[in-house]
């Protein structure tokens, strides 16, 4: 069941602090309880990750044992954007963003980013690796890309994707311990081959 | 090639690399300010060359001009690399705004700032430049400029500008000649080789005796002013100044004379908090230890003795004053609910400052993590982790504290 804002806005209130659900900097309750949508809008961050040409000839996968692909010093330009500030994306050129919240989810939700369709229409694309498991806590990373064919002007604290978040079902207390937890920054998740992938791998044994 | 074409060429190229730097990407317009305000120094000093020439100026006009050029490219090409590593990415840009926000509420509405990364493992900061009088030049050593933890340091850098602005040399001056000069006649007998016979009589008043102890009033009002801007550090940060200090500084290594010796300095720290009722860490004195000048000429040493005295006798004075003018600028100190409430938020949910008022609190809630030996132990971070997680909620936590800032004052 996807949460209302007015139940959304109920949680940010509620002094849980057990387990609570965060984000910070927090919206406007009032305004989010307002709204009556179904989602809500979170900002971009400061920090920008440009993708770019290196040494390698490609983007490999990992071999076995490997852990990642290329490291992310060796493939990302990082930029900073200061509160306010604006920066230009380029007809076809994609950058890692994220958002300019910080939110911890509780275990009892998950949730899902999308674009904001204002901008997906003018040909900002926004995708994310969209699911947020229960226990999250950091920012979170925002893939953007021009897709359009004019220079499209974007700033440090504009509203440009939203967060729909639903219950989760089942007892498990289980949060997400994963990598990707606890950064401020944008980050490129490591690719690692799993036991079944690395098997596939290997030469058959006819 | 004659001197003046000598001169002419490298102050092109030093605009050469000033039109360079302006091509980068600089996150706060304060760097970009200076650069002009340097650029502006440049083409004065070439558009005076240039109404020069060999054949009609007078000679003496031609050196003077040439060394007056010479002078500001010394001066401000280590100006130019600062403003070049403002920009570098390893920075920790959030601090910026905060900061900022407390040097105004300091030093007036017209300060400006630039933040950093210095290659000297110190933190040091630029101020008094007379092209860039109201700016701050504020840098972290490098390995340490994305710490987080270590951003109280910039209240003792800060102490600086507020030190100029003060007057308080000026007012200390007397006091502190006063002690040397009792000071001399008490331990007559260690130092009556360094003096003439009949100086004793004409210590404060005969010039060439006065340039015997010339040395120990230079050593001790420099004293006075790193005391104070410690007391500035610590009155501004609270205890997490001394962590900090600690961490950069302890044990202490070789003393320069331009500093009270480590024990002096750490004493004086504990005594400046006890009266802004802080806690001192345990042990704290004890992280730190003596050690002599390199130059350990006899006379030095009992000159430096005398800078000893004279600044140890106007610390309470200076911990008023740093108290006094903190006070004054009503920045928000914060308070230990604060600190707790962000403490809380780090230890047991990993998420940053909800609703921090003060810069102090953050940093102190930092500091209390990081020597919480059980901090996220269920989670089998590992140190490195650990410390990389702790930085990253800090970080946050000071740009929400920004944000907060602005959107309310904006409503």
């Amino acid at each position: 069941m996807i949460l209302r804002s007015e139940e959304i806005a109920s949680l940010l209130e509620a002094t849980n602090e057990q387990d609570p659900f965060v984000i910070t900097p927090q919206p406007d309750v009032d305004k989010l309880r307002a709204s009556g949508s179904a989602a809500i809008d979170l900002r971009l961050g400061t920090w920008l990750l440009q993708l770019q040409q290196t040494k390698d000839s490609m983007l490999k996968l990992p071999q076995k044992g490997q852990r990642q692909t290329a490291d992310e010093p060796d493939l990302t330009r990082p930029f900073y954007v200061p509160l306010g500030r604006d920066f230009i994306l380029h007809p076809r050129t994609f950058v890692l963003g994220v958002t300019l919240e910080w939110i911890r989810l509780p275990r009892k939700l998950a949730g899902y980013v999308i674009g904001k369709s204002s901008w997906g229409r003018r040909g900002l694309i926004i995708a994310t690796a969209a699911g947020v498991h229960p226990g999250f806590t950091g920012c979170l990373t925002l893939e953007l890309s021009n897709v359009g064919e004019m220079p499209i002007q974007i700033r440090s604290g504009l509203r440009i994707c939203q967060l729909f978040l639903h219950e989760t079902k089942g007892e498990g207390e289980a949060v997400d311990e994963s990598a990707q937890v606890g950064f401020r920054k944008p980050i490129l998740s490591k690719i690692r081959l799993d036991k079944i992938e690395e098997k596939l791998a290997e030469e058959p044994s006819l | 090639m004659t001197v003046l074409e000598y001169s002419r060429k490298r102050l092109e190229a030093c605009l050469e690399e000033v039109a360079n730097q302006k091509s980068l990407d600089f996150p706060y317009s304060h760097s970009e300010l200076a650069l002009d305000k340097i650029e502006d120094t440049f083409r004065y000093h070439l558009g005076g060359l240039e109404m020069l020439s060999e054949d009609d100026s007078d000679q003496d006009t031609i050196r003077g001009a040439c060394i007056a050029a010479l002078v500001e490219i010394f001066n401000y090409i280590p100006l130019l690399g600062f403003i070049l590593r403002s920009t570098d990415v390893r920075n920790a840009f959030e601090i910026h705004g905060p900061l900022l926000s407390l040097s105004r509420k300091i030093l007036g509405e017209e300060a400006r700032l630039v933040v950093s990364s210095e290659w000297d493992y110190s933190p040091f900061t630029y101020h008094g430049i007379p092209q860039l009088p109201s700016f701050v030049l504020m840098g972290l050593p490098a390995p340490e400029s994305a710490n987080p933890l270590l951003l109280s340091l910039a209240g003792h850098e800060l102490g600086h500008p507020i030190w100029s602005q003060s007057g308080l040399e000026r007012e200390l001056r007397p006091d502190i000649e006063s002690t040397i000069l009792r000071e001399i006649e008490l331990r007559w007998d260690e130092c009556s080789d360094f003096f003439p016979p009949s100086a004793k009589k004409a210590l404060g008043d005969d010039l060439t005796v006065r340039e015997r102890w010339r040395p120990a009033l230079k050593w001790a009002l420099s004293h006075a002013k790193e005391t104070f801007c410690d007391f500035v550090g610590l009155r501004l940060f609270r205890e997490s100044f001394l962590h900090a200090f600690s961490y950069l500084l302890a044990p202490g290594g070789d003393r320069s004379p331009a500093y009270p010796a480590w024990s002096a300095r750490v004493s004086n720290l504990v005594q400046a908090a006890n009266a802004y009722q802080l806690r001192v860490p345990p042990g704290y004195q004890s992280l730190f230890e003596d050690s002599q000048p390199p130059d350990v000429l006899s006379q030095s040493i009992f000159l430096l003795s005398l800078a000893d005295a004279a600044s140890q006798a106007v610390v309470p004075k200076l911990v008023k004053r740093a108290d006094d003018i903190i006070e004054t600028a009503s920045i928000d100190e914060g308070s230990e609910a604060g600190v707790e409430d962000i403490y809380n938020g780090i230890r047991l949910h990993i998420v940053p400052a909800r609703n921090p008022v003060a810069l102090s609190d953050i940093l102190n809630a930092g500091w209390r993590a990081f020597h919480d030996p059980k901090l996220w132990e269920e989670k089998k971070f590992d140190r490195k982790v650990r410390e990389r997680t702790l930085k990253e909620l800090l970080l946050k936590s000071i740009e929400v504290l920004e944000y907060n800032t602005r959107t309310k004052a904006s409503t």
